[in-house]
């Protein structure tokens, strides 16, 4: 990791394979590509104001990260020279607004049926035109919000007691729009014999930050969680995430971003987890709870970008295969298209669909009738793109236990 | 700690023959990788040998088994592995309905994007010179807005080569991509895409009757589909009732994608466990046995147990080797002994395209017939460990145009051997 965290435009030997790996290249010609607007850009920005148009397009699905033979953090030096804009160029509203989920949702949910009135709002205001108006993608549902949260439910629930500890990591996905998730990935934990503890100091990972320009923002809240993250670390107690942009983003991105500002980090990197990948290698050391009752069900799985750029191979895949009756295949069909909030904003809607069609047509042919996929804005596009039934993969090991 | 029967460390041809042949024979495999390898640069052929001594003579290894140095892998490997593995790998595609042709008695000659001749052993079928010398015309198509080919210059080298007595004629296709005003400039891998779709294909193919009489030959750019299958060859063959060929292009190449495609669909179908973006950067060695390799990974290390173990990391490309200075080499894993084949103390010819084989080239690591690495004085060291591909010392696959014959006919006598193992147990 020393080696390869940033600034590495000249590693890039030019060999064109992020070319061919990045999905937004195939989608439309008006992008440059990876090499040109990531390392070539970057070796070439003398003034201020030389900024590669098309920059905007990047997705920082990471592709073309996972196809460079030569570790340049291609999406990565992008996402500086977005933030490099923005230091001497405004923000829309509609980026103010889709750059801050987690603060939109906590004024939504404090009010007295907040949830309820947004979800209704989102539902009205899409006929109306205003969804549009907004500068978001009006052709698709929003995110809907929980009418509680994963905190708030969190502390009704009841664990049996374990000096073997895990801290979870919810994320605004899990806490605001999916808590469901959360509460199985607790039973998970629970069968395996760990206690759950949650963190309720932890903000926004900082990843929609991060994509909409707002880097020293995506700063403060590195800060606050990697100060977090340390005290439970120091403890002896692994941090745990269910969503993979998530991990990517505490595990590798805020090294990337903030070597040398920010203390811990690297340090922090090593105990923090992928739900599935923790439970992988709780199977690989023989200590998985493999009591699991029968499912029977036929699946597709979709490998998120974020978790392929992990370095982990698919380890989702791998537990519902210890799963009886438990069908499973890998879709194999590449990225979905909605990198967090890129597929929302009205200018890439067609561009995200376009992407996500090699996938959306794998799982119609497929027939299956449930998507199991760990990141939840793939759930949110592969549930649009083929009104399929999406869950997250830790749903079904949790179902799995309770037979 | 679980154990894989088999770890390919390496993503590039020779890594992932190693993994389809010894998973397609019962193996379970886990193949780490590190990008993409070199495929986009490799251009989708199986070259296995043109020039094993100088650049005067032209022949295959079936007829210069003789004259490569007997440091050379192939004659570690023998005659025999190597038509072996051919066989394996004209099998493999043909199952996967993307048959290559070729063989190891006889070059094939494919046209390049600058209208010179180049040769190689294994094709697909879009790769075909010999079509430019049996017809009367000869159509080179160009496409609007194209960068980087210039079928002009295709078809003065084309002239100086098969003569003035045939016709030539260029004709320009539209691929309507206004996009790309202000925009990418058109690489070949976009007009390639456009022909994977059933819309672009059925207007190329609209124009170019319009274009081209029936009975000719007809050159493309490098542009026939990024899928592994002859949808595109087929349609245009049968729609404009002529002979095509593809040339060689400058990257990324749409033909190593195809392979590139190809290979990850049979890893797939085997069950190759593919880990993405996994930097294999130490091994855990006990006395002659490797026990696991360390992965840098992202934010933390990750261990991988197997039986066996393929180091297939790219030489100097792809990080299998580092240069540490003038002569002193590393090979970053294993630390394996580098063997430099020639005992010439130079260490490179100043000419870039030189008469004789590079000696940095031919540095690698020296193996026995089974690819087990040796150290200098020619003894196995490590009993589980097999080294393929371009990290293997004895041979200069430019110079040779050997590179991925060498990768294939190794992988494929490790996958041998590694069942081979296994069955005496």
């Amino acid at each position: 990791m020393s080696d390869q965290k940033i600034n590495l435009p000249d590693c890039c030997i030019a060999c064109t394979a992020c070319i061919t790996a990045c999905p937004v290249t195939a989608a439309t010609q008006e992008f440059r590509g990876p090499k040109l607007v990531g390392p070539a850009q970057s070796r070439l920005q003398f003034a201020e104001n030389d900024t590669e148009a098309s920059l905007d397009y990047c997705s920082n699905c990471k592709n073309c990260e996972i196809a460079c033979p030569s570790g340049v953090p291609i999406s990565t030096l992008n996402m500086l020279a977005r933030a490099k804009y923005y230091e001497t160029h405004s923000h829309s509203q509609r980026d103010e607004m889709m750059g801050h989920p987690e603060k939109l949702a906590k004024l939504i949910t404090k009010l007295p049926f907040g949830a309820f009135f947004a979800n209704t709002g989102m539902e009205i205001g899409r006929p109306m035109g205003i969804i549009k108006a907004m500068g978001m993608a009006d052709q698709r549902p929003l995110p809907k919000y929980a009418s509680e949260t994963f905190i708030s439910m969190f502390k009704n629930k009841k664990q049996p007691a374990s000096d073997k500890k895990i801290v979870f990591f919810p994320g605004c996905v899990i806490n605001y729009n999916e808590p469901q998730v959360g509460l199985d990935f607790v039973d998970v934990m629970n069968k395996n014999g760990y206690q759950v503890l949650v963190e309720e100091g932890f903000v926004c990972c900082g990843s929609p930050l991060l994509t909409t320009g707002y880097l020293a923002e995506a700063k403060e809240n590195a800060q606050k969680n990697t100060s977090l993250i340390k005290k439970w670390v120091d403890k002896g107690y692994p941090v745990l995430t269910v969503c993979t942009s998530c991990s990517l983003m505490l595990k590798q991105e805020y090294q990337e971003l903030f070597e040398d500002e920010i203390p811990h980090m690297e340090k922090n990197a090593k105990h923090i987890f992928d739900a599935a990948e923790f439970l992988e290698f709780l199977y690989q050391k023989g200590e998985l709870n493999e009591n699991f009752g029968e499912v029977n069900h036929t699946f597709i799985y979709h490998a998120p970008c974020h978790l392929r750029a992990q370095g982990i191979g698919l380890p989702a895949l791998e537990l519902l295969s210890l799963v009886p009756g438990v069908e499973v295949t890998d879709a194999g069909a590449g990225c979905c298209g909605i990198s967090g909030n890129y597929g929302y904003k009205v200018e890439n809607y067609d561009r995200s669909m376009k992407i996500g069609k090699n996938l959306f047509d794998t799982i119609k042919a497929s027939k299956v009738e449930t998507v199991l996929t760990d990141c939840g804005t793939c759930r949110a596009q592969i549930a649009h793109g083929t009104n399929t039934e999406t869950m997250h993969p830790i749903s079904i090991l949790a179902k799995s236990y309770k037979k | 700690m679980k154990k894989t029967d088999m770890i390919v460390i390496g993503g590039g041809v020779s890594g992932m023959i190693s993994a389809i042949a010894a998973a397609k024979r019962g193996k379970k495999v886990t193949l780490l990788r590190y990008g993409l390898g070199a495929f986009e640069i490799g251009g989708g052929l199986i070259d296995i040998m043109a020039h094993p001594q100088d650049k005067k003579v032209c022949s295959t290894i079936k007829h210069s088994m003789d004259k490569i140095g007997e440091e050379h892998p192939y004659r570690k490997l023998g005659l025999p592995a190597i038509e072996e593995a051919v066989q394996f790998f004209l099998e493999l595609s043909k199952e996967e309905n993307f048959a290559y042709e070729g063989s190891t008695e006889k070059l094939h000659w494919v046209p390049t994007a600058v209208g010179t001749m180049k040769p190689t052993g294994l094709h697909t079928k879009t790769f075909n010179g010999q079509i430019l010398k049996d017809a009367d015309t000869i159509y080179l198509v160009d496409f609007k807005g194209l960068k980087d080919y210039y079928a002009k210059l295709t078809e003065k080298n084309l002239r100086k080569i098969f003569g003035e007595d045939k016709a030539y004629k260029v004709v320009t296709v539209d691929p309507h991509m206004e996009e790309a005003v202000g925009g990418r400039d058109i690489m070949i891998m976009d007009i390639a895409r456009w022909l994977d779709t059933p819309e672009g294909l059925a207007e190329c193919s609209k124009q170019l009757k319009h274009l081209v009489k029936a009975n000719a030959a007809i050159v493309f750019p490098q542009v026939l589909g990024t899928k592994p299958d002859y949808t595109v060859y087929e349609t245009l063959k049968a729609e404009l009732q002529c002979e095509l060929t593809e040339t060689l292009s400058i990257p990324p190449s749409a033909a190593g994608m195809r392979l590139s495609e190809m290979l990850h669909n049979c890893a797939r179908k085997y069950g190759v466990k593919i880990i993405e973006n996994a930097k294999v950067i130490d091994s855990i060695v006990e006395d002659d046995v490797c026990e696991a390799v360390v992965v840098s990974g992202v934010g933390k290390e990750h261990t991988y147990y197997g039986e066996q173990f393929v180091l297939a990391t790219g030489g100097f490309y792809g990080s299998g080797l580092d240069v540490l200075g003038v002569k002193k080499i590393n090979e970053p894993i294993f630390d394996l002994p580098i063997n430099f084949a020639t005992n010439t103390e130079k260490w490179g010819n100043l000419e870039l395209f030189s008469e004789e084989k590079q000696p940095f080239a031919m540095a690698g690591i020296q193996v026995d017939s089974k690819m087990h690495p040796l150290n200098h004085k020619g003894e196995q060291i490590l009993k589980n460990v097999f080294v393929v591909g371009r990290n293997l010392s004895g041979y200069d696959f430019a110079f040779e145009k050997s590179g991925n014959g060498v990768a294939l006919a190794s992988a494929h006598q490790v996958a041998t051997a590694v069942v081979g193992v296994e069955q005496n147990v």
